[in-house]
């Protein structure tokens, strides 16, 4: 079920994550991380390398439509996807790491498809019944995200 | 090959209008410790990196510099779009408006046209990514400054969420730099 009974996009409990909380618990050798949710906010997967400005604490990503909700989503895994790629660069041979990303990515892909079912294309390549790709809001844009 | 992304790294979501803080924050699109420089910078090195981590890791931080130039590139539009001209003027921005009106363009926060020497490629892997370095460095400071200058937390929050990119970036090329000295005698 996408929508729980208020409406609200329901964000599947992390399964696929069984493995990162190994890595986010510190429980698996290698590089501590956030979870997604608190690494974009963060802007940083890795707690290590955090570095703090005075006292400013980033505050929580808050989302108000359906489609920003999901986005919002995305968005996370993208930004944990990307981050630990940067990692995966420089060791290439981490295979806990590598297996980490790969959950990321198939959760990504999932979350992606049913965004695309409902608000359209992401990347020129998501086929939808009508042309969509040049409608809607772009990123610029005000909820464009 | 580059393929678009119809969303941000970083989600944006700026209601109140700040024409002063929008002339400061074009410097991080132009300005000499920009993303648009960034993303230029670490595309044209690439090209020389000697192995697969230096060849992936500058292909791939290019990469997430243009989503932050466009990123940039969004707040100053939200930060504009609104204003009268009187605001305009009240903000001191006649300049920028005769040159451009309220379309986007890369300058530094004097109106300064963005530049390709604010950075190098020198051939030389220990060059560059010292360059690379001091260039996330530089990225930090600034955005320490536009941080300071800030008050809305809509504008605050993204910018927290570049500086922090940047430290990042700079223990990543720190640690490829390392990688060299070890490997490249």
């Amino acid at each position: 079920m996408l929508f729980d009974k208020n409406g609200f996009y329901m964000i599947e409990p992390h399964n696929d994550y069984d493995f990162a909380v190994d890595i986010i618990n510190g429980n698996i050798p290698g590089p501590k991380m956030y979870d997604p949710s608190e690494a974009l906010k963060m802007g940083n997967l890795f707690p290590s390398l955090y570095n703090q400005y005075k006292d400013y604490k980033p505050r929580d990503l808050k989302v108000y439509t359906e489609r920003e909700k999901l986005l919002l989503e995305i968005q996370k895994l993208d930004f944990s996807i990307n981050d630990l790629n940067l990692y995966l660069d420089l060791n290439p041979d981490d295979r806990d790491a590598y297996r980490i990303f790969k959950s990321y990515v198939e959760e990504c892909k999932k979350k992606k498809d049913s965004y695309m079912r409902i608000f359209g294309p992401i990347m020129l390549d998501d086929i939808t019944d009508e042309y969509e790709w040049s409608k809607g809001v772009w990123p610029w844009e005000e909820g464009g995200m | 090959m580059f393929k678009y992304a119809k969303s941000l790294p970083y989600p944006l979501s700026i209601k109140k209008k700040d024409l002063k803080m929008a002339k400061y924050i074009i410097t991080q699109l132009g300005g000499y410790a920009g993303e648009l420089g960034a993303s230029l910078r670490y595309f044209s090195q690439k090209f020389n990196m000697p192995d697969d981590m230096g060849r992936s890791l500058l292909n791939d931080i290019s990469t997430e510099e243009i989503g932050h130039a466009e990123m940039i590139a969004s707040m100053v539009h939200m930060l504009t779009k609104d204003a009268t001209l009187d605001e305009l003027k009240a903000a001191g921005l006649e300049s920028m408006y005769t040159e451009h009106g309220k379309g986007i363009f890369p300058t530094d926060s004097n109106g300064v046209p963005f530049s390709a020497l604010t950075f190098a490629s020198t051939g030389d892997v220990f060059a560059d990514l010292s360059e690379d370095m001091a260039a996330e460095q530089k990225a930090r400071a600034a955005y320490e400054r536009l941080i300071n200058l800030a008050s809305d937390p809509d504008v605050i929050n993204p910018l927290l969420f570049l500086r922090q990119r940047e430290i990042v970036h700079f223990n990543r090329f720190k640690e490829l730099y390392d990688h060299y000295r070890k490997t490249c005698k």
